[in-house]
């Protein structure tokens, strides 16, 4: 039944409402206006705060409101009153708040505080910026957004000196799992690293009921410290006279049974003999269980000699079933009290291990100073498992928000929403309680692996429901899917092949194609769904390799049948892609209006669940001549071009290392032939070291401009920042237009793209700090090697957050780097997750055949109910060693991930507009189809096959020679920056001509000699950064007057990067300065009335000074400026600090006019320098 | 400076336009090189060295004619390779206490064949752990290696004990053996090249004092050495040692022996997957076939290097994955 949706209801700032949304029915424009009515209802911008996911969404989210308070702003009457009215406002109502909705947009952006539209993280970072000191959180701390590379930068010198005892644990994981899986569950995926929430919460409640870890799986396991079942049965009084009665039986069964009889005779005897079952169990075992360990056939279904034996005796049947089922069940409680047995060690030695990994992880994180986003939630979580605190923060930061809008709820870890939780409970029972605005979709919660729950939908719909009244809304109904991929969408999950905890209604789509020049076509009309035939699978036979090895290449062992599989499918696929290209019209919007256009490459999503074959599909999409953009592992830095910038970088740190050299003269940088490497290669032989110094030395003109470039290169290397050097290079190497001739038409614009992209995240990285070229150097590869740690056949998620962390580093979009008609072109090929929150009129899912979802054989059994502050059950598993209450919880948690399955397909399916296809190849059963995946599951809901007869159309597709054209030589276009202006091009080009004749070199040598006896100035080196760093750590001010002890000297070297002579050194001068007494009332606690390090004061015209400490007296307030050393009174440099701090005293006066102010200058010697302008 | 600029002319307002750039294309093409007549070529040839020619000449003219390769870090931490090395190590140590062993008439080794196997495998534990506790103090990471290798070391005795009913005894490893090829480059000066390695191990046979046996050992699963064996012309490395021992059986410490049975023994079998999947060895079929096959072929591959032609980069991928060629090669960009 479909039910009209009561916007009135959702809108109403009045309430708290809950909306559980379809895809595509308008999640974030709901969203937005809610906003707008809080807003007209009176809301002020300060009492909103709108939580999400991402700083795209946020900012995506910002972008609108805005955008529609604008347009409110200038709209006419009729327009804004049937904008408010969709909002659900009544007409009357509408009309009445028409002047009020215009003036919203200047009232928000006047009021001088904004509107909070933050993500979870940025809002913990506010939250814990402003936490009570007794909080135990320490301010000056950086976050990293790398959380995997910290971890093995923190976890590197763990291994280097394991106790014994360790070692000891360490092999009990080893005995068992080997190697490879115990790193796995040491430091990868199984690894408490991944469950640090849910470990911190499962020890608080450990220490609450005063026990161990341990001790909860222990309550748990039954058998466990229990004696051996087997042996307790096998001591039974009954037992010998079984074993006769099961001789005799066997002596007169079948002629299997007879054979089998000789060994009960000697278990007779052995149990006679009083021995014990161990040393027979496994030759017993086979008389009960399969090897599979199920009872036997015949125990139930005697086998008829025997019966007919016994029958004969006048023996009891049953009894004879009995006796056997009794050793059924003895061995079977055997196999558990083994498993309980063997899970408690393992998971003693796994305890252990992770305690003393996550100790060292946290301890080397305190001596870097850093954080992750991790941190930042358990520090949040921690600090608000006290509702003071959450009140003490919401008057501490102004911040008691009267409305708060979640986005995309199903995202929402457990974490999280106890933090919310806590929120919430902070603000007093006086009414003030807040209005809550939830939405999302359980049915798109597809981050099981950062931990999201999409049960925490359900509790905090109780929650809510209970606490503030709120209303639950279903919204069934999408603007996006035409009709044909919503019926598909519904015949798929209301085929009854849900799991039982599903929830899923049928929905309804408001899609309607515009009839203004629809063509003619059903499918314009409605959209259309098929399923494409799977590709055959064939074993390949490879042709044997002829002739010597230069002839012809070797064959391909590589390329596997599953690899070929997927070739042909993506052939399939691009073939369908032309085809659609050709005949199919898509509804676009341009300025509000709608129109129907041909369709283009960027109207294609190719959906894969794993990226396992990506560049199988590659290769298919280059050869059909098909642009497209791949979210490939590794991607922007793997690449050639960008591989070449990284070898040029390194060259210019290392000039001897002659591979990265070789590259760079080969790259189009320099475009070296092959007789020219030749060359190099040749006059080596003549007494070189390196091809360094063979291309330094080497006289033909063409070589030794390569040369020249690269000196020049690498003596700025010493002085320009990454970023700076690099624009330097593409400038002066003309490295775009070099790149764009020789790549191919088809990769052209990504290669270009790439290379904007590398010089954007040269500027980013490391916050946009200056990293030495040979640090930028390491963390690149750090990063590059971090990729390809990930092999294919390990958990795609893994993977997935693998490159998400990439695509924060640097953040960097390559896309935006493109013109508009390159993206056009292009076909995108993405991971279902890559493509949440996007929305295409064609998608095609690929390799759906290989869906089905299987569970898991080792891993972390957590069981942590949305309703529950801390996880109930936390322990190792293997799915061989599961008992009792831990198989229940092993299937609730398999039940989840279960799920997760099905909202991948719902979440691919429900991107399409226009059009859906489902592709994938055939599986290894009998008829190829696997009935589990997702292809086998539309097939059964009736979907139909399309016939490729239709699209294995020839002047469709692309023709050898054309795309034999392509490969070659072309005009092309690209945009580019040069110079017009004639003077700078005349001069950039003498600049060039200097620099390969040489004479730049001459001349930058002559100047670096005569600067070279000047003087230099020691504050601007790192040094002197170190040093105020250090003192503004470890001197207190007002804000923070308990400071941390001398940090260790290794603590500094991790801290500041340095070696261990700069830290001592700096150790030395801090104390110095500590200890000098002269300094103690400006430094140490008590004498003054207030102090601020590190305080930043602005001009009247809003240019900006910090000052390195003031401090309050009685009388006066004093200026104090950091040296290292005070220069001689009356030089160039002591003239130059006194002019600086007279700023500091003007400034300072500006705001302070009640005390008169003194300026010193404070030395690492201890001295203390008051500087005035008098001589 | 306001000063300077009067005296200066005045400054033109110019309008700066930012034209799209227009250039006609040159894609790179396949790489393809011809050796100069300087170039030298190197007149020995390691096994590798071979497989990196079969696999892709342009791979060997990179390496080997220009003579570009990774330069190794300083510390690169323990890696497969290490791990390699280190078994490689144990094995020879192990190996040449058991030949001393069985010189002591009164040891232990000669009571019987469980006592010998105990033997056998409480010594291969030890060495192991020898060769490894440095390893071990340095990155505990690394007790991971040993004692996966030690949960192979009872599987790894019974193949031995096997080979050694055989009639099969343990004789040498870690020998540097080579031959020369001889042949005339195309200025008709005659070139002696030398295909040299160092081969795992050599046994000999008790019973047959003419047949000996060469042994390499691979530190990963059957399923790619089967696949290795499959194409052993493009990587005939056992080949190779068996062609040196045969042509120069003093050198290889082989006197009056031919090695005619040549094997791969993996240090990685699959001990979990039932006996069927626990496979310890494979042998070179039709060795003497091979050896012709594989004497005919490197003398042409040889012999169309030195006559330097056309060197081409026509792999398929999945040889191009790791390979260090790649910035030089250009593959990705043509």
């Amino acid at each position: 039944m479909r039910e009209e949706f009561d916007y009135p209801l959702a809108c109403n700032p009045e309430k708290s409402v809950i909306v559980s949304a379809c895809a595509g029915s308008g999640k974030t424009w709901l969203l937005v206006a809610r906003m707008i009515r809080l807003l007209l209802a009176g809301a002020k911008p300060q009492e909103i705060l709108a939580l999400t996911f991402t700083r795209k969404a946020a900012q995506e989210m910002r972008d609108r409101l805005y955008g529609l308070l604008e347009e409110f702003s200038t709209a006419d009457d009729k327009t804004l009153t049937k904008e408010l009215k969709d909002r659900g406002l009544t007409a009357e109502e509408a009309q009445k708040l028409l002047p009020q909705a215009r003036a919203l947009y200047l009232k928000v952006l006047s009021s001088p505080q904004a509107i909070v539209i933050d993500t979870f993280h940025g809002w913990f970072g506010r939250l814990l910026g402003a936490a009570p000191v007794s909080a135990e959180v320490q301010p000056g701390f950086n976050l990293r957004e790398d959380a995997k590379r910290l971890q093995e930068e923190c976890m590197e010198d763990w291994w280097g000196n394991l106790s014994d005892l360790l070692k000891k644990h360490y092999d009990v994981l080893l005995a068992e799992f080997g190697a490879h899986e115990t790193q796995k569950f040491l430091m990868g995926n199984y690894s408490l690293f991944k469950q640090r929430g849910a470990w911190i919460f499962f020890q608080d409640a450990c220490i609450a009921n005063g026990v161990k870890p341990i001790d909860y799986l222990r309550q748990v396991l039954p058998y466990l410290g229990k004696p051996n079942p087997l042996e307790t049965h096998w001591q039974k009084t009954q037992t010998a006279a079984d074993l006769d009665i099961m001789y005799k039986c066997f002596s007169h069964g079948t002629p299997t049974q007879q054979a089998k009889a000789a060994f009960i005779e000697e278990l007779i005897a052995s149990h006679r003999a009083g021995k014990s079952v161990i040393e027979i169990a496994d030759q017993w075992e086979v008389y009960f269980l399969t090897q599979k360990r199920t009872p036997l056939a015949d125990i139930a279904k005697m086998a008829v000699p025997m019966a007919n034996y016994v029958n004969a005796e006048g023996g009891d049947l049953v009894r004879i079933t009995d006796i056997r089922n009794d050793w059924v069940e003895a061995y079977q409680a055997f196999f558990d009290w083994q498993s309980e047995t063997l899970i408690n060690e393992l998971n003693i030695a796994w305890f252990a291990m992770s305690e003393a990994m996550l100790e060292h992880l946290a301890r080397s994180k305190e001596s870097m100073r850093v954080r992750d986003f991790d941190d930042l939630e358990i520090g949040v979580s921690q600090l608000m498992a006290s509702a003071a605190n959450a009140s003490y923060l919401q008057a501490r930061l102004d911040a008691k928000y009267s409305h708060i809008l979640i986005d995309e709820f199903q995202d929402t870890n457990p974490l999280q929403w106890q933090i919310l939780r806590s929120w919430l409970e902070g603000y007093g029972d006086d009414g003030s309680k807040p209005n809550i605005f939830i939405v999302g979709d359980p049915k798109q919660s597809i981050y099981r692996f950062r931990r999201a729950d999409p049960r925490l939908f359900e509790s905090a719909q109780v929650f809510l429901e209970d606490k503030l009244g709120a209303v639950y809304l279903p919204k069934n109904t999408t603007r996006r899917n035409a009709p044909a991929i919503n019926d598909a969408v519904n015949a798929i999950f209301m085929a009854g092949a849900l799991p039982a905890s599903y929830r899923y209604s049928e929905q309804h789509t408001d899609w309607t194609p515009l009839l203004d020049g629809l063509p003619s076509q059903d499918f314009s009309a409605k959209g259309e769904v098929f399923l494409l035939p799977l590709i055959e699978r064939v074993e390949n036979d490879q042709l044997q390799r002829v002739g010597t090895a230069f002839d012809a290449p070797i064959e391909d062992v590589g390329q596997t049948a599953s690899d070929q599989q997927r070739y042909e499918e993506g052939k399939q696929v691009s073939r369908l892609i032309h085809h659609i290209l050709a005949t199919r019209q898509v509804m676009d919007k341009k300025d509000g209006k709608e129109f129907w256009r041909p369709a283009r490459g960027s109207d294609f999503i190719l959906l894969v669940k794993r990226r396992k074959y990506l560049p199988q599909y590659e290769q298919a999409l280059r050869e059909a001549v098909l642009a497209y953009d791949s979210s490939r592992l590794g991607g922007l830095l793997n690449t050639l071009e960008i591989d070449d910038l990284i070898a040029l970088l390194t060259v210019l740190v290392s000039p001897r290392h002659d591979l990265p050299l070789a590259q760079v003269l080969r790259s189009p940088i320099f475009s070296f032939t092959e007789a020219q490497m030749q060359e190099l290669s040749i006059s080596i032989s003549q007494g070189y070291t390196s091809w360094w110094d063979a291309l330094q030395a080497n006289q033909s003109p063409l070589i030794q401009k390569a040369a020249r470039y690269l000196e020049h290169w690498r003596v700025l290397g010493e002085a320009l920042p990454v970023h700076d050097l690099l624009d330097l290079i593409y400038h002066e190497s003309n490295l775009r237009i070099q790149y764009a001739i020789t790549a191919q038409n088809l990769a052209r614009a990504q290669v270009l793209a790439n290379l904007d992209a590398f010089l954007e995240l040269a500027l980013n990285q490391d916050g946009g700090r200056y990293p030495s070229l040979s640090r930028f150097i390491d963390e690149i590869n750090a990063i590059r090697q971090g990729d390809d740690d990930e092999t294919p056949d390990e958990g795609d998620v893994e993977a997935e957050a693998a490159s998400e962390a990439n695509e924060e580093i640097g953040e960097v979009d390559v896309e935006s780097e493109m013109s508009e008609e390159e993206r056009h072109r292009r076909v995108r090929l993405m991971t279902i997750h890559g493509a949440k929150g996007l929305e295409a009129p064609f998608i095609i899912m690929l390799d759906t055949n290989n869906t089905e979802w299987r569970p898991p054989h080792r891993g972390v059994l957590l069981d942590w109910s949305p309703e529950d502050a801390s996880p109930r059950h936390l322990s190792l598993y293997t799915s061989a060693s599961l008992t009792g209450e831990r198989s229940t919880i092993f299937k609730k948690e398999n039940e989840v991930s279960q799920n997760e399955n099905w909202n991948l397909l719902y979440v691919a399916m429900t991107r399409a507009k226009q059009g859906l296809w489902l592709s994938g190849v055939d599986a290894r059963t009998k008829t190829g189809i696997n009935e589990r995946s997702w292809y086998g599951r539309a097939l059964a809901a009736g979907l139909n096959v399309l016939d490729v007869a239709l699209f294995n159309l020839p002047n469709e597709n692309h023709q050898v020679d054309e795309i034999q054209q392509e490969l070659g030589s072309m005009p092309f276009k690209m945009d580019h920056f040069d110079i017009v202006w004639d003077a700078a091009a005349k001069d950039h080009r003498d600049h060039l001509a200097k620099i390969e004749s040489g004479a730049l070199a001459e001349e930058l040598t002559v100047i670096l000699l005569e600067r070279a006896k000047e003087e230099p100035d020691p504050e601007l080196l790192q040094e002197g950064t170190n040093f105020h760093r250090l003192l503004e750590f470890l001197i207190p001010d007002s804000g923070n007057q308990a400071k941390p002890p001398m940090p260790s000297e290794q603590e500094l070297i991790n801290w500041m990067s340095i070696d261990q002579e700069q830290a001592k050194d700096l150790i030395v001068r801090a104390k110095t300065v500590l200890a000098t007494s002269e300094l103690k009332p400006y430094l140490a606690l008590g004498e003054w009335v207030a102090a601020w390090n590190e305080l930043d004061i602005a001009t009247a015209e809003g240019k900006g000074y910090r000052i390195d400490r003031l401090v309050e007296f009685d009388d006066h307030l004093a200026i104090l400026d950091y040296k290292l050393s005070i220069p001689q009174k009356g030089s160039p440099l002591h003239q130059k600090y006194l002019a600086q701090l007279q700023i500091y005293q003007t400034q300072l006066s500006r705001i302070r006019e009640d005390k008169p102010s003194k300026v010193y200058l404070v030395s690492a010697a201890g001295e203390l320098v008051e500087m005035n302008a008098t001589p | 400076m306001q000063s300077a600029l009067k005296h200066q002319n005045p400054l033109q307002v110019i309008d700066l336009k930012f034209e799209p750039y227009a250039g006609q294309s040159a894609p790179i093409q396949m790489a393809v090189s011809i050796p100069d007549k300087d170039l030298a070529i190197p007149v020995t040839v390691s096994p590798s060295a071979y497989k990196a020619l079969r696999d892709c000449p342009y791979r060997y003219y990179v390496s080997s004619l220009l003579g570009l390769r990774k330069a190794k870090e300083f510390e690169e931490g323990f890696d497969a390779s290490l791990a390699g090395q280190t078994l490689h190590s144990l094995l020879k140590t192990f190996f040449q206490a058991l030949k001393t062993e069985e010189e002591k008439s009164y040891s232990p080794i000669h009571k019987g064949e469980e006592i010998r196997r105990q033997w056998m495998i409480d010594h291969l534990m030890l060495c192991s752990e020898k060769e490894f506790e440095r390893l071990i103090a340095g990155d505990a990471r690394v007790l991971g290696t040993l004692r996966d290798w030690q949960k192979q070391v009872p599987s790894f005795i019974d193949w031995q004990l096997k080979r050694e009913k055989e009639g099969w005894r343990y004789h040498d490893a870690e020998l540097p053996v080579g031959f020369t090829l001889t042949l005339k480059d195309p200025d008709g000066l005659e070139r002696e090249i030398n295909i040299a390695g160092r081969a795992d191990r050599f046994d000999i046979h008790i019973s047959n004092d003419a047949a000996a046996a060469v042994i390499d050992y691979k530190n990963q699963k059957m399923k790619k050495i089967k696949d290795r064996a499959e194409y052993i012309l493009n990587d005939p490395q056992l080949l190779i040692y068996a062609r040196a021992a045969n042509e120069n059986p003093i050198a290889a410490h082989l006197p009056g022996r031919r090695v005619e049975k040549a094997e791969w023994v993996t240090l990685k079998a699959e001990l979990d997957k039932g006996e069927a999947k626990n496979i310890r060895a494979n042998a070179v079929e039709d060795m003497p076939e091979l050896m012709d096959q594989f004497s005919i072929q490197i003398e042409k591959d040889l012999n169309v290097l030195w006559a330097r032609q056309p060197m081409q980069a026509f792999a398929p991928n999945s040889v191009c994955k790791y390979c260090e060629a790649r910035g030089i090669c250009r593959k990705g960009m043509w």
